[in-house]
């Protein structure tokens, strides 16, 4: 047996190095239709590189935002600013409690914010975590948070990327990146707000869905709440409105009501406020301009005001 | 806990290690690790089921014990009897019971009788399909004395659960699989090795060919009206695919892994897409549950009807082949299937080609000659039309499906959502092909293939099948076909 194991070690050592070198020149080399399971996307959509940039100067915030797309195009800074609050936003495409348990391991003592605003849906809880995931190795540097990310979202993807990733960073390629402050219809404000032109939603037929909580992701947000316990930040769960016929198609919204409210201060945006649907969205999930204003002042309004 | 899944690995790696260091020699506990982790397996799977599993296990050795006493015929049979009922009462009860009573209530109500009769709440025990023929066939074994009936219940419940092929088979039979427990099991470096490579080989069909296949098919199958001919032929094409490297992967996988720890599995394909007729190919197809279905009932009824000369032998296949199709699950498309295959005998019987073993001879450049080329597509395609009706949920969707076939836009360029995905797996296809054919006289291809080459090549050879699996595999993990029946 001994034998068989030094043969084993021998080869899985071996095919480790072939398979790295080969997938790092393979994914640097052939167009990305053909790397199906490596999804590195630097200064991809949602402006994670910009947002990472800009986070490594922050410290001392009043609020920080956490959460995905609507918690970087639904939590305006500029606004909150006008208030008076210093606050950043680091949200990021689709991201889940997993990704963001790794972001505030990695910034939250130096942004040592007094609350944070958490966006919250049933959605970031079902979701498998490997898109945001391969956002966030791509748009930062990679460290043993990375890995342990990836071994908890357990998926070929995550672990193609990071393995490029951690090349990217070793052989410094991505010293000379500058990500466009516009990008089509989106345009990067600075704080981690992304605001888009994109205009107005259009109703489309939605299925109905029934919400199902992932308990890996679960787990990760229940370490978030006890990290921020344990460093006496406020935390503040947020359901950003939705439009109506998306938010119906819930059956069970109850139970994710109930879910947040158990963990920490919950407001559920689409009970408390009434926009329109085609005047204030841009999609489905995604507030406009015009909707972000309403709505960052009514969540001003009670958080703060009240 | 699938195969290729992390889970498994650090699974199988506890038991490897208890297995060949602490307990090194000592067949006993050995045993007693088997039975202990493929009842965690199993339970693992399904828990609620695992008392089910140890009580029908339980009755199986106790009438085995019985019958190898019975000194008189006419106990024996009424043992035999019992166990056989056991077996089938199980697959009856948890698989067909519903079935029976929604088809009886169509009938009744489409006879203007209206019954009352709804659906039990029952829940099909994963694996049973399997391990109810292992029972079976055990009963059957002591009763033609063939073999003896197991002392040691250890050895028997490892038999019946052995947890690689607990829950999709091979189905072993119990005169070659108990006598392997019974043997004093050291490591075997070179059996160790051929099972890692088969596993490799197993876990590229699997999750390079199988699961991109099945996106690509879903895709089409979730939404059939307005596929045009060419799709929907294509698509049947690639599922026949699908459906053998699915189910081929998974049983070399568990065939390597009962490899690594000593214990030879039945062989359960011998490279079926290369049959030229249709007999050829379901000698190679799911072999373990084609030979047990041979000699259970084939055979028994072959002799039973040999009075009726040609009649007789077509009465016997067709039942044998509709069995063969409803074993896979209480829905009528599959006892079509098993039917529709029964009825492509008839030519052959008719004709005197049936047992008819002609040995596959290449041409120059190593390659079918046409005429075999040509016989291996006839059989392929009308292998692939019966899978229609495996595929579908319901005789009406697959008529559907096959009369959408034969029209004017089977001349068209196929459609399919993720064409991309679609044409790289068919490389691949092209590719796994390749080395089925040239490997095909070895157990599995691949280990035909290295066996003339170097150290260094070969492991070049396994490192790029790696890479491949890293790079191009499906990254959603999806289950195993065969899981369901």
């Amino acid at each position: 047996m001994k034998k068989f194991i030094l043969r084993l070690f021998l080869f899985v050592n071996l095919a480790g190095f072939f398979y790295i070198t080969s997938l790092v020149v393979w994914t640097l080399s052939a167009p990305s239709m053909f790397n199906p399971n490596v999804y590195y996307n630097i200064g991809g959509g949602g402006h994670m590189f910009s947002r990472l940039s800009e986070v490594k100067n922050q410290e001392d915030l009043d609020v920080l935002f956490l959460g995905a797309s609507s918690a970087y195009r639904g939590f305006d800074t500029r606004i909150f600013s006008d208030f008076g609050l210093r606050t950043f936003n680091l949200g990021s495409s689709s991201q889940t409690p997993i990704q963001t348990k790794v972001l505030l391991k990695r910034y939250l003592e130096k942004l040592n914010p007094k609350a944070v605003i958490f966006a919250v849906n049933p959605a970031i809880f079902n979701m498998d975590g490997v898109e945001s995931s391969c956002d966030i190795i791509a748009n930062d540097k990679n460290d043993l948070n990375s890995l342990k990310m990836a071994l908890r979202i357990n998926n070929i993807k995550t672990y193609n990327t990071l393995i490029y990733g951690f090349t990217r960073d070793f052989m410094g390629l991505n010293t000379s990146f500058n990500e466009p402050v516009t990008k089509g219809p989106d345009k990067y404000v600075s704080g981690g707000f992304v605001e888009t032109e994109r205009g107005f939603y259009q109703p489309t037929q939605i299925e109905e869905k029934e919400i199902s909580i992932n308990p890996n992701q679960l787990k990760s947000f229940t370490k978030i709440v006890q990290m921020l316990e344990s460093k006496n930040i406020e935390l503040i769960l947020v359901y950003a409105p939705i439009v109506k016929d998306e938010y119906r198609m819930y059956n069970n919204i109850g139970y994710f009501d109930s879910l947040m409210m158990s963990y920490s201060k919950y407001y559920n945006f689409n009970e408390i406020v009434s926009l329109n649907d085609t005047l204030h969205y841009y999609d489905a999930r995604h507030l406009n301009q015009n909707g972000v204003s309403l709505f960052n002042a009514k969540l001003i309004e009670i958080i703060y005001e009240k | 806990m699938i195969f290729n899944s992390v889970s498994f690995a650090g699974f199988f790696l506890v038991v490897f290690f208890l297995y060949y260091s602490p307990l090194k020699g000592n067949t006993k506990a050995q045993n007693w690790l088997l039975l202990l982790s493929s009842y965690f397996f199993y339970g693992f799977a399904d828990w609620k089921m695992v008392p089910l599993l140890l009580v029908a296990t339980t009755i199986i050795y106790f009438l085995g014990k019985a019958l190898s006493k019975s000194n008189s015929d006419k106990n024996s049979s009424i043992l035999t009897y019992l166990g056989v009922l056991t077996g089938v009462g199980l697959l009856v009860y948890f698989k067909y019971f519903n079935f029976f009573i929604d088809s009886f209530s169509s009938l009744f109500n489409a006879i203007g009788l209206h019954s009352n009769i709804g659906s039990f709440n029952i829940i099909m025990p994963l694996g049973i399909s399997f391990f109810s023929f292992k029972l079976i066939s055990y009963v059957v074994e002591i009763h033609r004395g063939k073999i003896e009936y197991c002392k040691d219940f250890v050895s028997f419940s490892t038999y019946i659960a052995f947890f690689p092929t607990i829950l999709s088979g091979p189905i072993d039979k119990p005169n070659t699989f108990i006598p392997q427990l019974q043997q004093r099991r050291t490591f075997d470096f070179a059996l160790a090795v051929d099972g890692c490579k088969q596993m490799l080989w197993g876990l590229f069909q699997k999750v390079v060919i199988a699961d991109n296949l099945a996106a690509v098919i879903n895709d089409v199958w979730g939404d059939l009206p307005g596929q045009s001919s060419s799709t929907l032929f294509l698509t049947a094409i690639l599922f026949s695919i699908q459906l053998y490297t699915d189910f081929s992967g998974y049983s070399h996988m568990a065939i390597g892994v009962g490899k690594i720890l000593g214990i030879q599995i039945t062989k359960n394909f011998n490279y079926p897409f290369f049959s030229r007729s249709i007999d050829e190919f379901w000698r190679n197809w799911h072999i373990s549950l084609t030979s047990w279905l041979t000699e259970y009932i084939f055979m028994p009824l072959n002799i039973k009807f040999r009075n009726l000369g040609k009649l007789g032998i077509i009465l016997a296949i067709i039942v044998n082949m509709v069995v063969v199709g409803v074993w896979h699950g209480p829905n009528w498309t599959f006892a079509l299937f098993g039917l529709y295959n029964g009825l492509l005998f008839i030519p052959l019987i008719i004709s005197d080609s049936f047992f008819e073993k002609k040995k596959l001879k290449p041409n120059k450049y190593g390659l079918p000659t046409l005429k075999d080329l040509s016989k291996m597509i006839g059989t392929f395609l009308l292998i692939t039309l019966g899978l229609i009706l495996f595929r579908a949920d319901d005789i009406g969707q697959a008529m559907g499906y096959i009369s959408d076939i034969f029209s004017n836009s089977l001349f068209t360029i196929p459609e399919f959502e993720e064409k991309f995905k679609a044409l790289r797996t068919v490389v691949f296809i092209v590719f796994f092909f390749a080395i089925e054919w040239k490997g095909r006289l070895g157990i599995y291809a691949i280990d035909e293939i290295v066996k003339k080459w170097n150290n260094p090549i070969r492991w070049s050879f396994y490192s790029l099948l790696i890479l491949a699996i890293g790079m191009f595999m499906a990254s959603d993990e999806s289950p195993f076909i065969y899981f369901q029946f």
